[in-house]
């Protein structure tokens, strides 16, 4: 054991904590299930949690509720793999998965509601129009063309929450059906 | 060159020690920023504080829901166990009560759905501990001393809010060895 060994163990530890805390600060999900643009962490709020999943989970999802009670998806891209962005101008079409009921939220790069004055950061079962078939569309835009509004939430994430979801939704988290997220218009193009 | 190359196996071993250390502490840490955040925002009732519907302008916890009242009771089992009682929607809407360690980990939960009645009471002991709590409903064993506990109630376009937030009052947290 000599000073050198010493230093590089102390700097290993050094580039450990820091992946450590880049890790858990990245933008993208780790591991999960994915289900076309939706992806979800069956692990959060569970003790069986690994340590990186509950410090992913305590950053982006701290208060999480246990799978039994709330099953949570988040699209950061739409279902053409685009990363979803204030610019863009999109639609969440088709049929939602068997829940008692179920929001879809809007939230910045820092996991935050998007500050931009106006309250139209949600749509529900209670709200969501729909169509004949029971599908929900759901604007997601600037001002006036969003039920959910994109201003200043620059590339945004939905989070799509199932309270008390059917338990064909925790068994089938891969292969159920979801809404689509299909890009409408963006910026600069006509 | 073999001996150049030898100090790379103690930056791996710091390499994998630094990176589990730090995400075992790292949920802990942020657990005990947010109680810290959630303390100094005051406004407290008894040991519950209500927060307001979420806006941007007020949410202090990442990806909270503006669909979700939110009631949070910090606790501390350092002087004996906790009661806590819960009202139950009589709107049918989802509500639900869920216990936090101070690592994060969610380690009990109840929901409206769990129980037949209007209301439900729980106690909320520390591991070890000896008491046997008689009247209470539900009975639950921290696994740390120290978390939280966060009652969520769904608010939608047909909810009455004033009747929400009257019977959310309902939700307390109190020193068992007080009664």
């Amino acid at each position: 054991m000599t000073l050198r060994h010493l230093i590089t163990f102390f700097l290993g530890l050094i580039a450990g904590a820091v992946m450590a805390v880049a890790l858990a600060f990245s933008p993208g999900e780790i591991g999960g299930v994915h289900n076309g643009a939706w992806v979800s962490n069956p692990n959060i709020g569970s003790p069986d949690a690994n340590p990186l999943v509950r410090s992913l989970v305590a950053r982006r999802g701290l208060l999480a509720l246990s799978r039994e009670e709330a099953v949570y998806f988040t699209a950061t891209r739409d279902s053409e793999g685009h990363n979803l962005t204030e610019r863009c101008a999109y639609e969440v079409v088709g049929a939602m998965p068997p829940t008692r009921w179920w929001s879809l939220t809007i939230y910045d790069e820092d996991s935050f509601l998007p500050r931009n004055g106006r309250n139209r950061h949600a749509v529900s079962q209670t709200t969501a129009r729909t169509d004949a078939s029971g599908h929900v569309i759901i604007p997601v835009g600037q001002d006036e063309t969003g039920a959910i509004v994109t201003n200043n939430a620059g590339l945004f994430s939905l989070t799509l929450r199932l309270y008390h979801p059917d338990p064909v939704v925790l068994d089938d988290l891969d292969t159920l059906t979801f809404p689509r997220i299909d890009r409408i218009s963006c910026e600069g193009e006509t | 060159m073999t001996r150049r190359g030898l100090p790379f196996l103690p930056f791996v071993l710091g390499l994998i020690l630094g990176l589990g250390i730090t995400l075992t502490v790292m949920p802990g840490v942020i657990m005990s920023r947010a109680m810290d955040r959630i303390e100094a925002l005051g406004g407290a009732t008894g040991m519950v504080r209500h927060a307001p519907p979420v806006t941007a302008e007020n949410q202090t916890i990442v990806r909270a829901s503006p669909d979700i009242l939110y009631s949070v009771c910090l606790y501390d089992l350092s002087d004996g166990p906790l009661r806590i009682d819960a009202p139950w929607p009589d709107d049918g809407n989802y509500a639900s009560v869920s216990f936090y360690d101070a690592n994060t980990n969610n380690f009990a939960a109840v929901s409206d759905r769990d129980v037949g009645s209007a209301a439900t009471s729980i106690a909320l002991i520390e591991r070890f501990e000896s008491y046997v709590p008689e009247d209470a409903d539900l009975s639950f064993v921290a696994p740390t001393r120290t978390g939280l506990i966060l009652y969520r109630r769904v608010i939608d376009a047909n909810t009455d809010l004033a009747a929400a937030e009257a019977e959310r009052q309902g939700f307390t947290c109190s020193q068992l060895s007080d009664q």
